[in-house]
Formats: structure tokens, C-alpha cells, sequence
């Protein structure tokens, strides 16, 4: 589904994301694992066209994303990290707006469909900005996956919800991933997250990819560890040591 | 629906829920309304003295009257140049920059990037999209004006009048695109919103009030009340013996007005409204054919900036960032 | 038999004088110094006739002033201290002097004029008297130009052929062009500086006239007349369509261009995102 060969970009001196090679399959939940400022958001940007790589290549579904940038946004889904969305527009009216700019027929049925599977159709009408944080993250996903993507990338998904929150979010992903085999790209640094909802990871570290693999393949790899956190601090601090 | 189309038409309800928007727009449809009525009431008196001593002279058996006075209905919009100079043009610039500002504020920019709509296509259903209020806010006010020209005034308006004024409001119109389009282009090229708000209010002041002052200023007959000439007590042949040898900086000093906007559309707009004499013999078209530079100069740096629109935000990599 | 006649004379004068004298006005001319009733005029200029006029009557009495058909072209009006008068109050033996001017158009085609003066009293009471006007042709000049309008561009300059002749009776010396361009038009070039005429003799003066090249576009007029100390002439306007530099455009299009193609080599290298 998404390959990337020496994905690189670089801001004047500084190497924001260093030759990312990177393969996930169709179907995954791929948890991508960083600290602060490791290039994980960068990496996204660069998947879903919003900047261009300085070198390199990505493609998803065999469309470069530079190249054949608009075939791969059809076929994408993004929420970022904190997004506010129209917040004088009730949820059906942004999601009417989203929804048209992605071309998606019969939209209202679509928003009907997807507020049912999130469990949002009570407010459907009311104005976004009286929505709590995880209210608004769901109608982020709901934008996301309004038109069907078979790829949907989320920046920080559950960054600042509370337990309930980051569970049905979680829960969500789960059913979307299950039901309608969306391959999912997850930038986060919540492990407990990764372990309960990823099938494969990436950890990336000051811009290099440190390790691609399934959780599966690195839990044995990594025997002797007790929890991903362990696996995550050896294979980081490991070569931050070098 | 096409991409456009959508972001086009979100536009326009976006505006239409902008406070300050709706306060600037309430404040240039009331000083229209007040302008041209009071304008129109003063053709009305005009009117009314002329026919009243008509009337005199025909009760008192005479038969050669004099000619009627030039009454100009049209000149009572002359006001509404000033009010589109500062009013509109700040509407334009909050219309402009909110367009933007607020879609990197919301963070939706990043939402709406993302999806089937090629940057280009988005920046035209922003421009376009404003253009279409801007356009039926200049439409409204000419309709404005015009019934009260004809029902107030009582004055004889022909459809070459007619013509002249809506003529008039599309320069407006024109104008105002132009503080549009450049309200747009720097919160583009300027991360900060307000910041590309300050920059675009400051560029209005130089282009429409510091150019045109320069223009005036460095004008030699400008210096004294009453004029610089006479009052040195020259006459006509030593003030172009003088003139002859400043013919470069004469060229200069023109070249710093024409740079502003404001001083076309003013130009155009009161050859329009036959507020400059000389145009009264002429039609409409034939106004805009002989004062085609200042129509151009409209159009122009419009066409400029967009295009360089076009470029930054093609190009811009924070562009999503506040 | 003689001195019956004589007694008759007199009697029958100081009839018609006291009967002149129950009218109440006296209207006259020739008794006050400086006072005619026949006047030179020239063509272009203004002439003041002068009258008298004296209430003889016991009362106050207001007169009414008119004139009677005056020659197409011309303008008489009455005048009392300076004012534009139509009507005049006298007291009983006043006696006032009142100015009557007459304009008299540049091209008249009238040699000799006679125009009766009415004045009317209050009670209905008349009095006529009629002021003789002759033309001196001495000095005429007339100014022509076969130019209807011109087209020029900013910046241009233009060549113009005014014809001069000199339609008095006397010679015409130092005669020369005043040119009233708009304003920062430069006349140049005034050939010739100052001419001399014969009766019935013309000729031609050429001026170059420079179009500033920051003048807006729109039609001018130049108002162009001659003069030397004795006369002036007509004044001419020749209209002059301004239009602004097609360079102008080719420019700003110009520059357009390159930045029309400049942004789509732009997007073509960039591709379009």
C-alpha cells in the first residue's frame, strides 16, 4: 500500500527526515513512534502531499505522491494534530463541506452513516465550537473517512483526551480498520496505544527510521523485554548511545 | 460540485458571518444612502430654483429664458469615490486576509489541502468567491443610487447617464478587487495573519493617500494657496517658461501617481460621473476608451498579484502554520 | 406788425416751454459738459454714453429705463454709479447723470446705429431721446483656424496654422498671439513673434505646442487670440483629444506576459499541487 524509498527532507541545514524507507501493507494499523521533533509529522506531510520531499520517493497504491499527487489524496484520508475545524458550522455542515470537496456522492447519507458508526448522530446540528476535545477528534475522523479512503493517516489521534476518549477513538479505528479494511498510518508516542491497536511499527529518531517492523516480529526480537516500552528505550537509547 | 464551486460558495456564507465584515459593510451602505440622498436633494433644490424662476419670468410675459444649469445628477455619487477609497478598500482587505488567516487558524487548511483540490484551484474559488460579494455589494449600491438619483432629484437622467453610473460602480468593483487580491497575496506570503493584515493596511495608506500627496505635493503650482504661479504674479507664457525646463521631473512626479490605484479609479471615476469637465460630450464607452490607462491600472496590478499569489502559495511549505 | 410777431414768438416759445415743464422731465443732452448724443464705437470694446436726467416736477418721481431693439450681437445696459440700473429715483429738481453702455460685438456687420433711450416716470409719463452710434473701422483684426479638432497623444507635440488679417481701416503693428493653453502646456515656437499688417492684408502664424507627458487623457481646449495696444481680436478654441501612449499598454501587457509565463514555467517545474 505505501512504500517509501529514501524519503528525505531537509529545511536549509537542518535534516528534518533523513532517507525513510518504509513499507506498510494494505490492511495495517501502523503505528509510527518518535520523541519530539523526530520527523514523524514531517513524514505525514510528506505522504499526504501537504509538502514536498526534498528527495525521494513515496508512493501509496502505486501513485507517486508527488507526481500523481491528486490520485493519492483521493485515495487518502488526514486528520492532524489539534484540529479545531469551522467551529460556527454544526458538525453536518463541515462535514457537508468536506464531504463535497472530496467529491463524495450522496454526502448526507455518508454523514448519516459515518456519525452512526461513531456514535455522534445526537449532535449532529450543534455548532462545533461547543464540542469537548474528543468530540472534535471524532468529527476529525469522521472527515477523514467520510469518503472512504483506503488509507487513512492521523497525527496524534488521542494527544489530550482523557481514558474514555482515547478508548473509543481506539475503538473506532478498530471497527473502520475491520470493516472496511482501511490501511491505517498512526503518529503517536502513547505505546499503550500501539500495543493495544497496531499490527506493525516504525520508530524514527532525529529523522533516521531506527526500526520498520511488524509488533508481532519485534516483541520477538526483543524477548527479553517486558513491555514496548522497554523495546521502544533500547532500540532509541541504544542509538543514542552510539 | 466542483471543488471550486464549493469553496467558492462557502465563501460567500463565511462572509456573511463575519462581524467585521457586516459592521464595515453597514457603515459603507449607510454613508451611500446618506451621500446620495443629500446629493441628490441639492440637484432637487437646483432644479427647483431654475423652474421657480421659470415660472417668474413667464408671469411676467417674457419669452427668452435662460439656459438650464448643468445639473449633473451623476455628481452626486462623487462622495462614494471617497467612502470605496476607505471603506471599501479596508472591506476588501479584512475579506481578503480572513480568507486565508482563518483557514490556517482553524487548521482546516491542512483538511481542505489534503483532499482533490489543487492549490491554484482553492486561492481561485477564494478570489472569485469574494469577488462575486464584492461585486453584488457594488451592484446594491448602484441600485441604491440610482433610485435615489431619479425618485429624489427629479432631475432628467438619460440611459446614457445610466450607463455612465453602473460603468462607475464596475470601477469600484475593480478597485476593490485590487485590495482583495492583495489582502490575499500577503497572508500568503506572510506567516503571521495579523501581521499580513498590518502590511496590508500600510500599503493601502502609501497607495492611496502618501502617492497621491506626493503627486500633489511635488506639483510646482501646489506650493501656495492659490497657486505658486500667480502668486509669484507669472503669467501664463513665463509659468510654461518655467514648466520647459522641468519636464523630467514633471515625468517623475506623474510616474509616482500613476503607481497608485486610488488616483485611477478616482481619475476614471469622475470622467465617469462628469465631475472632471470635458467628458460631458462623450459616451460611456467612449469615457472608458479615452481613460483606458487608468482602467488598466485598475486591472492591472490585480492580474500581478494574483499571479504572484499563484506562485507563493504554490510554493510555501509553512503555509499551514500561524 | 413787427413787434406783434415778436410778441407772438415768445409767447407761443414760452407755451411750448411751460408745457414741457408741466410734464415734469427733463431729458437732454447738450447743455451738460461732456454730454452727447453721438458716439464712436469700436468693434470688441465697450462704449458709455452718457445722459441727463432731471425731475422737474414738485415730487419724487421714479423713472423707468429701456432702450429699444438693439443690432443682433449687441448689449446696452444703464449704469448709476457703478450698478446696473433699470430704474432711477429722483426728488423734486434732482438732477443725475446716468451711464449707458453699449457692447458691441467683435464681428458687426452695422456701420451707423440710432438707438432710442425710453424713459418712463412713474405715472406713466414719457420721454424719448435717441443716441447716435457710429463704427470705427479704424482697427479690426480677425483670427481663423481651419483645425475643427486634433489628436494627439501624451508627451507629442503639435503644430498649429492660425490665420490672421487684419480687417480695419488702418494698419495694425506688433500684433501678437496670445495662446492659452491648459495648464503645463508649453507653446513654443510662435512664428512670427510679432507681426505687422496692412488693411485687408493677412497672414499666417505657426506655434508648436507641447502636450506634457503626464497629462491625463481627455479632450482640451486652446484658446487662441491676437492683440497688439489698439485692438484685439476674436478668440478662436481649437479642441485637442488627448489620449494616452499606447506604449503604455504594450508595457504593462508586456509585463503581464512575462509574468503569465514565468508562472507557468513555475508550475510546470513545481508541478501543480
Amino acid at each position: 500500500m505505501l512504500v517509501t524509498k529514501d524519503l528525505t527532507k531537509k529545511y536549509q541545514d537542518f535534516t528534518a527526515v533523513d532517507k525513510l524507507n518504509l513499507t506498510v501493507k494494505d490492511g495495517a494499523i501502523f503505528g509510527f513512534l518518535g520523541h519530539n521533533g523526530a520527523g514523524k509529522t514531517t513524514s505525514l506531510s510528506m505522504l499526504t502531499t501537504l509538502i514536498l520531499p526534498t528527495s525521494g520517493s513515496a508512493t501509496i497504491d502505486g501513485f507517486d505522491v508527488v507526481k500523481d499527487n491528486l490520485q493519492v489524496r483521493n485515495l487518502l484520508g488526514y486528520l492532524p494534530e489539534n484540529v479545531m475545524l469551522y467551529g460556527d458550522l454544526t458538525a453536518r455542515e463541515n462535514l457537508q463541506f468536506f464531504g463535497k470537496l472530496s467529491k463524495v456522492k450522496d454526502v448526507n447519507k455518508n454523514i448519516d452513516e459515518v456519525l452512526n458508526m461513531l456514535n455522534f448522530t445526537e449532535w449532529t446540528d450543534k455548532k462545533v465550537k461547543t464540542f469537548s476535545k474528543g468530540m472534535r477528534q471524532r468529527i476529525g475522523i469522521a472527515q477523514a473517512i467520510l469518503h472512504k479512503p483506503k488509507i487513512l493517516f492521523l497525527d496524534e489521534p488521542t494527544s489530550g483526551l482523557d481514558p474514555q476518549g482515547t478508548k473509543d477513538i481506539r475503538n473506532i479505528l478498530l471497527k473502520i480498520n475491520a470493516e472496511w479494511g482501511t490501511t491505517i498510518f498512526m503518529n503517536t508516542h502513547l505505546l499503550s496505544e500501539v500495543t493495544k491497536i497496531c499490527t506493525d511499527i516504525g520508530i524514527i529518531s532525529h529523522g533516521k527510521l531506527l526500526v520498520s517492523e511488524s509488533l508481532s516480529n519485534l516483541k520477538e526480537n526483543f524477548k527479553d523485554a517486558k513491555s514496548l516500552e522497554e523495546i521502544y528505550f533500547s532500540i532509541e537509547g541504544g542509538v543514542n548511545n552510539e | 460540485m466542483s471543488p471550486m464551486l464549493v469553496v467558492i460558495k462557502k465563501e460567500i456564507t463565511d462572509a456573511l458571518k463575519n462581524k467585521l465584515f457586516l459592521i464595515i459593510l453597514g457603515m459603507l451602505l449607510l454613508l451611500t444612502i446618506v451621500s446620495v440622498v443629500l446629493g441628490s436633494y441639492q440637484v432637487k433644490v437646483s432644479l427647483d430654483s431654475y423652474n421657480q424662476s421659470i415660472s417668474f419670468l413667464k408671469s411676467l410675459g417674457k419669452t427668452t429664458f435662460p439656459a438650464a444649469p448643468n445639473l449633473n445628477p451623476l455628481s452626486s455619487s462623487k462622495s462614494f469615490v471617497n467612502y470605496i477609497g476607505l471603506l471599501g478598500a479596508l472591506l476588501a482587505m479584512v475579506l481578503g486576509n480572513a480568507s486565508v488567516v482563518k483557514e490556517k487558524r482553524s487548521g482546516t487548511l491542512k483538511l481542505i489541502l489534503s483532499r482533490q483540490i489543487f492549490r491554484d484551484t482553492f486561492l481561485n474559488g477564494k478570489v472569485i468567491g469574494n469577488m462575486i460579494l464584492l461585486f453584488a455589494i457594488t451592484f446594491v449600491t448602484s441600485i441604491i443610487t440610482l433610485v435615489s438619483v431619479v425618485v429624489i432629484s427629479s432631475a432628467p437622467i438619460s440611459s446614457g447617464d445610466i450607463v455612465r453610473m453602473f460603468l462607475f460602480f464596475l470601477m469600484s468593483f475593480l478597485y476593490m478587487t485590487f485590495f482583495l487580491v492583495l489582502g490575499i497575496f500577503l497572508a500568503v506570503l506572510i506567516p503571521n495573519g495579523n501581521k499580513a493584515l498590518l502590511i496590508t493596511v500600510i500599503i493601502w495608506l502609501v497607495i492611496s493617500f502618501i502617492l497621491p500627496q506626493i503627486g500633489d505635493t511635488m506639483d510646482m503650482d501646489n506650493q501656495l494657496p492659490g497657486g505658486f504661479f500667480s502668486s509669484m504674479g507669472m503669467n501664463k507664457a513665463d509659468t510654461q517658461k518655467v514648466l520647459d525646463h522641468f519636464k523630467f521631473y514633471e515625468t517623475t512626479r506623474d510616474g509616482i501617481e500613476q503607481m497608485s490605484p486610488t488616483k485611477h479609479y478616482e481619475r476614471v471615476g469622475f470622467a465617469l460621473l462628469n465631475i472632471k469637465p470635458g467628458f460631458e460630450q462623450n459616451t460611456a464607452l467612449e469615457v472608458l476608451s479615452i481613460k483606458w490607462i487608468d482602467v488598466l491600472g485598475l486591472l492591472a496590478p490585480s492580474i500581478i498579484l494574483w499571479l504572484l499569489a499563484y506562485m507563493v502559495f504554490l510554493k510555501r511549505e509553512n503555509i499551514y502554520q500561524e | 406788425m413787427k413787434t406783434k410777431k415778436t410778441i407772438f414768438s415768445v409767447l407761443f416759445l414760452l407755451t411750448l416751454v411751460f408745457s414741457f415743464m408741466q410734464n415734469g422731465i427733463q431729458v437732454f443732452a447738450s447743455e451738460v459738459p461732456n454730454i452727447t448724443t453721438n458716439y464712436e464705437i469700436v468693434p470688441g470694446e465697450t462704449t458709455n454714453a452718457r445722459i441727463a436726467l432731471e425731475n422737474t416736477d414738485t415730487v419724487s418721481h421714479t423713472y423707468t429705463l429701456s432702450t429699444g431693439q438693439l443690432p443682433e450681437g449687441f448689449n446696452g445696459y444703464f449704469s448709476l454709479d457703478g450698478n446696473v440700473v433699470n430704474n432711477i429715483t429722483l426728488d423734486a429738481s434732482q438732477k443725475n447723470i446716468i451711464d449707458f453702455f453699449i457692447d458691441v460685438p467683435l464681428n458687426t456687420s452695422v456701420a451707423d446705429m440710432s438707438i432710442p433711450l425710453e424713459i418712463i416716470r412713474d405715472d406713466g409719463v414719457k420721454e424719448s431721446l435717441s443716441v447716435s452710434f457710429t463704427l470705427n473701422q479704424d482697427y479690426a483684426l480677425s483670427i481663423s483656424s481651419n483645425i475643427q479638432s486634433l489628436k494627439a497623444i501624451n508627451g507629442d507635440s503639435i503644430m498649429l496654422e492660425i490665420g490672421i488679417t487684419n480687417t480695419g481701416n488702418k494698419d495694425l503693428t506688433d500684433l501678437s498671439l496670445q495662446v492659452d493653453p491648459p495648464y503645463k502646456w508649453i507653446v513654443e515656437n510662435v512664428d512670427p513673434a510679432n507681426l505687422t499688417l496692412k488693411p485687408g492684408e493677412n497672414s499666417l502664424y505657426k506655434l508648436k505646442v507641447t502636450i506634457p507627458s503626464s497629462g491625463q487623457a481627455g479632450q482640451y481646449p486652446i484658446n487662441i487670440s491676437c492683440t497688439n495696444s489698439d485692438v484685439t481680436s476674436n478668440s478662436i478654441s481649437i479642441p485637442v483629444n488627448v489620449s494616452t501612449s499606447v506604449n503604455y499598454f504594450w508595457w504593462i501587457t508586456g509585463i503581464i506576459g512575462v509574468l503569465l509565463i514565468f508562472t507557468i514555467l513555475y508550475f510546470k517545474k513545481h508541478g501543480r499541487r
